[in-house]
């Protein structure tokens, strides 16, 4: 009797052995993302380390992308080799691409397998439909952006121009930059640039132009248009008189060492710049051409959800919402400078309140969220080719290899081509 | 004296006689067994994936997709009919150009300049030319980046402003970005082809040098007679190897630096492979363009390689 009791005590010890070791298994999780060290980077890194902490048993990965198109890139090839990412940053113009292209899980199927249906009832409709595709959720909204005009008030003052009334539209800042040259030998503009064209769409986007255009149900180039044209013209005209720099992706550098006058860039980046600017930063909203309204394509990412094993689908799942908590939204816009998707938490004095008090460059990117559009998503297999043919037309006529109007009326002839057949709605 | 039956006697010779026959298919077929791992490894790696890429040229597929369409030389017209693959190749070509330069006649000219020094002297000579070669290329190229950021205090504008050749916007400027990437890529593996070059002209025997002095040969005629004859095979092997690793060794300061821009200025062969294959997904054009790029290098390498050759001595 005392031996079977033993033996009983015994499996029942070994069997509450396993049970702990199983719920001592870790799970790994990748998150992929762009924030690189100068982009976010160690946001990312404290969340994940403040969801571990909270969560022991989900080990998260970080894999940070430099662009968007490389993420999307990149995850495709991962799909296709049967290991797929579990959260993935995707860029707001590739919704449709992924809607149409990609294996995704929906919020729907997530939320209705893994709950958490108070965590998508905290955010707002409009900006939870932002991921809407054909009556499904694609993904989580998380990212929003807009751009705004960075500007060195050292330099301004150094050059005799009014660091407290910066310029505001395109003329204006042509006249600053003229003044800025002449006085220090210094562009003005530093062009930060890439091949997801969000730069390029705010440029022609504000003097009235669209990339695409939809006509008698399909898409056709919008590139080739007389506004696009004088946009992009503005811009080559700058670089060739020194009045700005053609710097791709050094763009930031150029600024914070102090060696251009302003940066047109996503509010996004405002916290790795203050914290790299060695100046006084400060920034204004973004220029118009003239009286133009102002037409600010909405940058940033949702969260879109790949993995296929249904351990590492809730992990992930869980992850996303730590992400969209309010405290994970505030730690992500103090760190970044990204729009919150819950855009009350702008007025909660727990949340980020204080910030947005302290923080008039924030303030400047939400006094522009009336004036933000859809970033254009060129639609298709061939989308990501119809944007490399944009993101060449751009660095021929920056380069001074084409006029404004030679690059892009190739670039439409060939979006065109890549972008034939691909039914549009007109609304 | 034991009689063996005839049967039998046949029947054991005829054993015998097959015993041997197997001996010596075995004998015969050993030298393919020992090679038949190497064979498989090479055949599922290189000639299967070959083999595949030249089928997929003629289809038009998005990776991620099933469907595949047959469309027969569509896509090498395709190509054929671009403007920008023409230039591809041009700057393909260019690279070579300038990877000759850079990684066979620099490197060899310091071999031989190197013999002036003291051995303790070419000690330092040698590590600071190899250095590179053990850094990560991603860490230099990414120095390279900050050298040449275009602005006033960038490296490169500081160090060129007595020239008056300052304020260059090296990365997006049409002219200079394509070198930059060359520079960077052969700059990498100098250090390398300058130890072989350095190896192979100590290799030379010093008797033959010795008997040519003797024989009253100096200067510039016992270098072009006896020491470049020498050294033509290390030279031939630099070339060679030069020749097929060209577009390969610039491919990360391309992706790193430019990704082929500005608008297609630093692409090559290769690196449009990479870009149609994976980034645009488009397996079918990127397998023509893969194509082409065997033939065309593979080709040159093997022409190359008969025409000089003829001219290389082997016998030491």
């Amino acid at each position: 009797m005392r031996k079977g009791f033993a033996a009983l005590i015994m499996v029942a010890t070994i069997l509450l052995g396993m049970t702990a070791a199983q719920a001592q298994e870790i799970v790994t999780i990748e998150y992929w993302n762009i924030n690189t060290a100068t982009f976010g980077g160690p946001q990312v890194d404290a969340l994940i380390a403040s969801f571990e902490e909270a969560n022991p048993d989900i080990n998260v990965e970080s894999r940070p992308k430099d662009r968007y198109p490389t993420v999307v890139q990149d995850a495709q090839t991962a799909i296709a080799g049967g290991n797929p990412p579990d959260v993935v940053q995707i860029g707001w113009p590739y919704l449709n691409y992924v809607a149409n292209t990609l294996p995704y899980v929906s919020v729907e199927t997530l939320a209705e397998t893994y709950g958490g249906e108070e965590t998508l009832a905290a955010i707002p409709q409009n900006i939870y439909d932002l991921t809407l595709v054909d009556g499904e959720h694609v993904g989580l909204a998380y990212s929003l952006s807009n751009a705004v005009a960075y500007y060195n008030a050292d330099l301004f003052a150094e050059a005799g121009l009014d660091p407290e009334n910066p310029p505001q539209t395109i003329e204006e800042w042509t006249e600053a930059a003229r003044i800025l040259k002449e006085t220090l030998d210094l562009p003005m503009i530093a062009i930060d640039y890439s091949n997801d064209n969000w730069a390029v769409e705010n440029l022609i986007a504000g003097n009235g132009g669209n990339l695409l255009v939809c006509e008698d149900g399909s898409f056709r180039a919008g590139v080739d248009s007389a506004e696009a044209i004088e946009a992009l013209q503005t811009w080559a005209d700058w670089v060739a008189n020194g009045y700005a720099v053609n710097a791709l992706d050094q763009a930031r550098q150029v600024f914070w060492t102090g060696e251009a006058g302003a940066l047109f860039w996503s509010i996004a980046g405002r916290g790795s710049i203050q914290q790299n600017a060695t100046f006084e930063l400060r920034a204004t909203t973004y220029p118009t051409f003239g009286d133009l309204p102002r037409r600010l394509p909405t940058g940033g990412n949702m969260l879109v959800f790949f993995g296929t094993d249904p351990v590492r689908q809730e992990a992930a799942w869980r992850f996303a919402q730590h992400l969209l908590s309010p405290e994970g939204i505030t730690a992500w816009t103090e760190g970044t400078g990204y729009v919150p998707a819950i855009p009350s938490l702008v007025e909660d004095p727990e949340y980020l309140l204080t910030f947005y008090e302290e923080n008039p460059i924030q303030q400047v990117a939400s006094s522009q969220l009336e004036e933000m559009i859809v970033w254009t998503s060129f639609p298709g297999e061939d989308g990501l080719a119809a944007g490399t043919a944009l993101f060449d037309a751009v660095q021929a006529a920056l380069g001074g290899e084409a006029t404004a109007e030679e690059a892009l009326t190739a670039a439409a002839e060939e979006i065109n081509e890549l972008v034939e057949g691909e039914a549009c709605s007109a609304e | 004296m034991v009689e063996i039956p005839h049967e039998a006697a046949l029947t054991t010779a005829s054993q015998r006689s097959q015993a041997d026959r197997g001996r010596a298919l075995f004998k015969s077929l050993t030298p393919y067994l020992y090679l038949a791992p190497a064979f498989l490894f090479i055949g599922v790696f290189v000639f299967y994936p070959l083999l595949r890429t030249v089928q997929i040229s003629f289809y038009e597929w998005n990776i991620l997709r099933e469907r595949q369409t047959y469309v027969g030389l569509e896509n090498y017209l395709d190509l054929l009919d671009d403007d920008d693959f023409w230039q591809i190749i041009r700057q393909s070509v260019t690279y070579l150009a300038l990877a000759t330069v850079g990684c066979v006649l620099i490197p060899v000219s310091l071999a031989f300049l190197s013999l002036q020094l003291r051995d303790k002297e070419v000690d330092i000579y040698q590590s600071a030319l190899f250095l590179p070669t053990v850094i990560a290329t991603s860490v230099i190229v990414l120095v390279w980046v900050w050298f040449f950021l275009p602005t006033r205090s960038g490296f490169a504008n500081t160090l060129l402003r007595p020239l008056g050749l300052d304020q260059g916007q090296w990365l997006t400027d049409f002219d200079t970005a394509l070198p930059i990437v060359s520079l960077v890529a052969n700059w990498k593996v100098m250090g390398f082809h300058f130890l072989i070059a350095l190896a192979g002209i100590k290799a030379i025997p010093r008797d033959y040098l010795e008997a040519a002095y003797a024989d009253g040969a100096e200067g510039w005629a016992l270098l072009r007679r006896i020491v470049l004859p020498l050294f033509a095979p290390t030279g031939l092997f630099l070339l060679i190897i030069t020749l097929i690793q060209a577009l390969e060794q610039v491919f990360i300061p391309i992706r790193v630096m430019t990704r082929g821009g500005p608008s297609n200025a630093t692409n090559n062969l290769m690196y449009n492979v990479y870009i149609e294959g994976f980034e645009h997904f488009r397996a079918g054009d990127a397998s023509a363009s893969a194509v082409v790029l065997i033939l065309l290098f593979g080709g040159f390498a093997v022409w190359q390689y008969r025409l000089l050759d003829r001219r290389v001595q082997y016998d030491r």
